[in-house]
């Protein structure tokens, strides 16, 4: 056991009491966006993460990265996963089991856009006798970030509502860049969703571990690359050979 | 349009000319023929077509030959600036081109979907759950600029980001000043006051950690980020409420803020479905958009000199006239801050954005050209909304950097830090290599170590 879990377990121990869902439904999760999202179009973009941090926030008062900066990369997952108000499927191959969340869809109105971002050093506040603002560290830039401008995104998932009201004000924004405006979420709306078949629809609509037998690959719909399969997604631990819904901007989400 | 009017040189270069004045042309003018009347002002020629022998001038479509100021009368103002604003390169193309080019259509089909707006017209949120944060209404007091991502010859624009509205299904370009600049303002100020608190100036600090408080620092070459020093992270965030709040890359130690700035967002019509509950609340959203005005009716172009004073011998200026396009006195701007965490952010964090608030409301200045009277703002206090908790008094802020002064100062002046001198040389693989004496000229390095 890591001195990074001893330090933690008692907090992550009543996380997984308090958030665990209760009466998970099938849900839509609709964020109304403020302003463009980052987006690449090769990484989806997903909730799960938002959840996380809130949690962590709510639960450390400390900032997500602060608590797990030295966090054991061997250290299990049942010790440094994060428990949110989503229900969690086993599915064969996943060498973790997969939240039953989609990725964000984009309203039918989207469009790609893109938004500069711009940093100039102070230099004449620099002690320095000469500050160069053309290369080196102290390089003014300007560099673009690819942007997907909509309406709004949609996340279907089959959680608590109950908690998830609780947790969404503070998912204030999605993407990255998002302390500078991007991703700005305007608000949430919880719909019910009905459907017969919640898991399979939202296991379509999101990254799951290769099968030959996924009927994205007939129709185009998906690609089959590496992929990670939990949040934290930037953690390489659970990155297996997936498939990975393309996302269409403009196409509606049905 | 000819050579001899115009001059051979301009006249050769007509296009790409027409290409960088479109847009500025139609958002300085507040109709599609004053835009007509503008263009034809800029370009030398007649608008009745008495200067030809054709006669007025015309267009040339697939249906026949109709006089251009017809054309235009007969198009939706904002649909031509969305056009303009999407494809000025082709269309000033289009128009010096005798022959039309290969795929022309196409792009012109792709174009008329952009102002034809969408049939998507989502049904508005009754109940939203917003995020907590703290919100307030600038009144412009006086014009405001903001650099837009592109330059337009010798016209200045002001920026400006697609939206779409969910009451029309239209998407538009719509003046927003980016939560990026305020948020650099914002670093400017409570850095500044930070350093002023504890009796110093970012002059004599060393630079790494002036250039890291004013500007966010730098992820250096070489350096080995992939270590996490958590003493140093907690450190820096309690010696320094200001770092804690918008925070950056300090000690190789890449770090994010408290604070989430959004865009100001320029209250009209394209903006209502999402400032009505704010603005008119009870109200809908619908009632509210008639009462206000399109974005484009909120900007106009300043036209500034600058002399090139002949009369100074051997002066090499030249005289200079530019063009800003500005939002005009009296509008209106949404802006919102978010603490991340609002409940579980230090108290003392907490009270130093209450510090900065007061300090920015007291400043009133935002956008580019303050110096010559630009980008005034009045504005009530910022106001916790949906949920968020009032934040506490300045006060704590400023006893809690009266008790810790000196280890901020020790902070702030990296006392018991290594000097950057004093790190190994990087090797050319950019790994370092054994640490050997150089010499140095004397003055090659300042006390803080030049950048």
């Amino acid at each position: 056991m890591s001195e990074w879990f001893e330090r933690n377990r008692t907090w992550l121990r009543g996380a997984l009491e308090v958030w665990a869902p209760r009466e998970p439904r099938p849900l839509i999760l609709r964020g109304w966006l403020s302003t463009e999202v980052a987006y690449d179009g090769h990484m989806p973009l997903t909730l799960e993460g938002a959840l996380q941090c809130a949690v962590v926030l709510r639960e450390t008062r400390q900032q997500p990265f602060d608590v797990f900066v030295d966090c054991p990369r061997d250290e299990p997952l049942e010790n440094r996963d994060i428990q949110i108000p989503i229900v969690d499927v086993e599915a064969p191959d996943a060498p973790c089991p997969l939240a039953l969340a989609s990725h964000l869809q984009f309203s039918p109105d989207a469009v790609e856009t893109k938004r500069a971002q711009r940093s100039r050093p102070r230099a004449e506040n620099y002690q320095a006798k000469c500050v160069k603002t053309s290369e080196g560290q102290t390089k003014a830039s300007n560099s673009v970030v690819a942007t997907v401008t909509a309406a709004y995104v949609d996340i279907y998932v089959f959680g608590d509502a109950e908690r998830l009201r609780v947790l969404l004000p503070d998912c204030c924004c999605l993407g990255k860049s998002h302390s500078a405006g991007i991703g700005s979420i305007h608000g949430w709306e919880i719909m019910p969703w009905e459907t017969a078949d919640a898991e399979g629809e939202i296991l379509a609509r999101r990254t799951v571990p290769f099968r030959p037998s996924h009927p994205g690959l007939q129709s185009g719909d998906a690609d089959i690359r590496f992929a990670t399969l939990r949040a934290p997604y930037w953690l390489q631990a659970t990155r297996a050979r997936c498939i990975v819904p393309v996302q269409r901007i403009g196409s509606a989400a049905e | 349009m000819n050579a001899s009017t115009m001059g051979r040189d301009r006249y050769n270069s007509r296009s790409s000319e027409i290409g960088e004045m479109l847009e500025p042309l139609i958002v300085s003018e507040r109709s599609i023929l004053g835009f007509y009347r503008a263009f034809c002002e800029r370009f030398g020629v007649d608008p009745t077509g008495g200067d030809h022998e054709f006669g007025a001038i015309e267009v040339w479509l697939t249906e026949g030959r109709i006089r251009w100021d017809r054309t235009l009368a007969a198009l939706n103002y904002r649909d031509c600036l969305a056009l303009i604003h999407e494809g000025p390169e082709l269309l000033a193309g289009y128009a010096c081109d005798h022959y039309a080019a290969e795929g022309e259509d196409q792009m012109f089909d792709e174009l008329g979907s952009l102002s034809a707006g969408s049939e998507f017209k989502p049904e508005l949120p009754t109940h939203l759950i917003q995020p907590n944060s703290y919100v307030t209404i600038w009144t412009l007091t006086s014009p405001m600029h903001h650099g837009a991502d592109v330059k337009h010859g010798n016209v200045s624009m002001f920026r400006r980001k697609p939206v779409f509205d969910p009451l029309t299904g239209r998407r538009d370009y719509v003046m927003f000043l980016s939560g990026n600049a305020v948020r650099g303002l914002w670093r400017d100020m409570v850095m500044g006051r930070w350093l002023q608190l504890i009796g110093l100036s970012s002059e004599e600090i060393p630079t790494k950690r002036a250039h890291a408080l004013l500007s966010g620092g730098v992820v250096e070459k070489g350096s080995d980020t992939g270590t996490v020093n958590n003493e140093l992270r907690r450190r820096a965030r309690r010696l320094c409420p200001a770092w804690d709040l918008v925070a950056g890359c300090t000690d190789q130690q890449i770090m994010s803020g408290r604070g989430r700035v959004s865009d100001a967002d320029l209250v009209c019509r394209e903006n209502a479905w999402k400032l009505h509950e704010l603005l008119a609340p009870g109200e809908k959203p619908e009632a509210l958009a008639a009462r206000l005005r399109y974005a484009s009716e909120c900007t106009s172009l300043r036209l500034t000199t600058r002399h090139k004073h002949a009369d100074i011998p051997d002066a090499d200026g030249v005289q200079m006239l530019v063009n800003t396009e500005l939002l005009t006195e009296g509008s209106q701007m949404f802006h919102s801050v978010q603490l991340w965490g609002i409940d579980s952010v230090n108290q003392v964090t907490s009270a130093c954005l209450a510090d900065l608030l007061g300090d920015f409301r007291d400043i009133g200045v935002v956008g580019a050209g303050a110096a010559r009277g630009l980008g005034h703002v009045a504005f009530e206090p910022y106001r916790p909304m949906n949920g968020a908790k009032p934040l506490p008094n300045h006060s704590l802020y400023l006893e809690y950097i009266e008790q810790n002064k000196a280890e901020m100062q020790d902070w702030a002046m990296m006392v018991g830090e290594p000097a950057p001198e004093e790190k190994a040389p990087l090797g050319a693989s950019g790994k370092r290599g054994k640490k050997k004496s150089v010499p140095l000229e004397p003055g090659e390095l300042d006390a803080g170590g030049a950048l």
